[in-house]
């Protein structure tokens, strides 16, 4: 088995809120007590809904935002694990290089005023890694791979289409050599033609360098083709997680199921039959007692009030957090695999 | 395609184009089609395609510098005469008569249902002045008719919800009371611009379910513009996939998504991520959409086109082909076929 690039343990960011002058301060759980491993070379997918907390999983990992408790613990390799909960912004630096970010807009938070060229380099002038000749070596070579023209490199973004905007964005994300990169709804802004562009470029990067990568998506079809393993979220916490096969044909928690069953098929023979959620996502500041899916679950029991569930293994590598993830019959969205392997040929 | 009694919209050879800093684009190239009563009506295309234009372009909302240069938009209503259909392009944007098809005999629902409310009014007050607008009913029997509305668009409280205001309610529920404006002229054509593209799959979901219901319940039509394929697959009865202004090809569901004809579809269809192909690299289309500053001539797509013919494709327009009463493709490549029918 590969090793572990990283382990996230009881991570936990909540986000003050006021409620009135003088009132106790109040939490939003963003992020609520997730422990999960991405191991060197995989592709973990991390799905959830507006508010599950995915994107600030992702952002916490990559300490854009200090967590308030837990453990992230980076291997890189050939050298110690380090825990990057506890450091500083001065501390971090140095590690910045390794680990990177692939935003939907890449250009929603850079100057535009900045070229490409200068876009792209930005990790190495930051991070003083290269200087000179060496960067614009860099630069162009990263443009190169990522199939930018780069004739074009002087030219400022608001020039760029969609995909090649995104391409931009992953050429600054690789250009530091990194080893681990969380992509975040890298594909969602763009036009089914591009999107496939970009995923069969984000696959082969990933076989050429060894990348590991978190894949935070709301899309479904998306995160089942690039991932290896997927984690769902749900008001801030991960309800289900297996290799994605499994989660696909045997979901073991209730909430995936209905996710499952609520992804429009590009097949007109193949109706949707979405399982109807009663209600909407609750307020984080107050999540419900028990089982925080409970109020919402088609399969609600008294003990899901009372009682939060943990997540547990129900087959190897399979995890839910479900009182009655054994019992309940899920649907996936396709026939299990070893299910189809038994049928006759 | 159908008694022609049945025809709701008639939409021929459309032509918009944009000026922009002296230059002329054109966003939609003489297009024709047909919005049939009762049906859902798909428009696929990636960005420039020209699909949320052609749909700005039958409520005549098109930006200023837009102008419609030539073509007919017809709405064959009862109304104000029996028989006489409605030339919409003959009519000024901001006319009186403009200013009742738009919320009326024709609505619109958009991706981003925020932009679509008035901050300092509640949802409640927003219905009402949408009833009261074109039906003819007292305050009191339009706040009841409003809040039955927000009902039946699956707003829960809705005694209470009505005195709310757009932002109190989350991105799902606004959607819900934006159909629910929609639907308060009692309209015969919804048009929907990419109404669930900003939400989450379930709520996705459930908004489709809703228009499929109350269109059933209401036999309205529905012009239902998406770039999402699953979407379209799940809700249109049929499809035109457009490309660069032009529809490429038309059909059923069934027949664009079991036997695609034109290039384009074939390639769009092949690109769409897809269970059976995990594992494996996606299929992508060549090149890139073209500016439109440089559109190609003869066939838009030609620039891309791996079946493309040198000195045909490049040079003239390609011929329609009928495949069925319902589908056709504009494409050289099935020129038998399309001789076959003239």
């Amino acid at each position: 088995m590969p090793e572990t690039l990283l382990a996230v343990r009881n991570l936990k960011k909540y986000f003050p809120v006021r409620t009135g002058w003088l009132q106790p301060a109040e939490y939003v759980r963003a992020v609520d007590d997730v422990s999960f491993t991405i191991r060197r070379g995989e592709t973990l997918g991390l799905v959830g809904e507006s508010g599950s907390g995915k994107t600030t999983v992702g952002r916490t990992i990559l300490r854009a935002i200090a967590p308030t408790a837990g453990e992230i613990v980076i291997t890189l390799s050939g050298e110690d694990s380090i825990d990057l909960a506890p450091l500083t912004r001065r501390d971090i630096r140095p590690l910045r290089q390794h680990m990177q970010m692939i935003f939907q807009d890449p250009y929603a938070s850079l100057s535009p005023r900045m070229t490409v060229r200068d876009i792209i380099a930005e990790p190495l002038v930051a991070g003083k890694l290269a200087s000179g000749d060496e960067i614009d070596r860099r630069v162009r070579d990263i443009a190169e791979r990522c199939r930018l023209n780069v004739e074009h490199l002087r030219r400022f973004p608001h020039a760029f289409s969609g995909g090649q905007r995104q391409r931009i964005g992953i050429a600054r994300a690789l250009i530091s050599n990194p080893s681990f990169v969380v992509c975040d709804e890298p594909v969602s802004a763009l036009d089914v033609s591009i999107q496939a562009e970009i995923l069969n470029l984000l696959e082969d990067l990933q076989q050429e360098r060894g990348l590991t990568y978190l894949f935070i998506a709301h899309d479904l079809s998306v995160v089942e083709h690039i991932s290896d393993r997927v984690a769902v979220m749900y008001l801030g916490q991960i309800v289900e997680l297996a290799p994605t096969q499994q989660i696909f044909a045997v979901p073991h928690h209730p909430y995936t199921e209905a996710l499952l069953s609520s992804v429009p098929e590009p097949d007109p023979h193949i109706e949707m039959q979405p399982i109807p959620l009663k209600g909407e996502i609750p307020n984080p500041v107050k999540p419900p007692s028990g089982c925080y899916f409970h109020p919402r679950c088609p399969y609600v029991q008294d003990k899901c009030r009372a009682e939060p569930p943990l997540l547990r293994e129900y087959q190897p590598g399979h995890f839910a957090a479900c009182h009655f993830a054994d019992e309940l019959q899920l649907v996936g969205r396709y026939t299990p695999p070893e299910a189809a392997a038994d049928s006759p040929h | 395609m159908g008694a022609e009694s049945d025809v709701l919209l008639k939409v021929e050879d459309l032509r918009v184009t944009f000026g922009i800093e002296k230059t002329v684009i054109t966003a939609v190239d003489g297009i024709s089609f047909d919005v049939r009563r009762g049906q859902i009506l798909g428009v696929v295309g990636e960005s420039g395609s020209g699909k949320s234009v052609t749909g700005q372009s039958i409520l005549r909302i098109l930006p200023k510098s837009a102008t419609i240069q030539h073509g007919s938009i017809r709405l064959f209503v009862d109304d104000p005469k029996p028989g006489d259909p409605i030339e919409i392009t003959r009519l000024a944007p901001n006319s009186r008569q403009m200013e009742r098809l738009r919320g009326g005999r024709i609505a619109m629902i958009f991706q981003e249902p925020m932009a679509s409310f008035s901050p300092v009014h509640t949802i409640g007050n927003q219905i009402i002045e949408a009833i009261l607008l074109h039906r003819r009913m007292s305050k009191a029997q339009a706040r009841q008719a409003a809040i039955s509305l927000l009902e039946r668009v699956g707003i829960a409280n809705p005694g209470r919800r009505v005195d709310q205001y757009a932002f109190e309610l989350s991105g799902g529920m606004r959607q819900r009371a934006m159909i629910a404006i929609a639907l308060a002229g009692q309209p015969d054509l919804l048009i929907a611009d990419e109404p669930t593209t900003a939400l989450d799959v379930t709520i996705q979901a459930q908004i489709l379910t809703l228009l499929k219901t109350i269109q059933a319940e209401t036999g309205m039509a529905i012009i239902f513009i998406t770039h999402d394929l699953g979407v379209i697959a799940q809700l249109a009865d049929e499809i035109v996939v457009m490309y660069l202004g032009k529809i490429v090809e038309r059909g059923t569901k069934y027949e664009i998504f079991d036997h695609p004809k034109h290039p384009y579809t074939v390639n769009l269809l092949d690109a769409v991520v897809r269970h059976e192909n995990r594992g494996q690299r996606l299929a992508t289309i060549p090149g890139k959409i073209p500016s439109p500053y440089e559109r190609p001539a003869g066939c838009a797509f030609h620039t891309r086109c791996t079946r493309k013919i040198n000195g045909v494709c490049d040079q003239a327009l390609p011929p329609t082909a009928h495949f069925s009463a319902t589908h056709t493709a504009d494409c050289v490549l099935y020129v038998d076929e399309a001789n076959a029918d003239a």
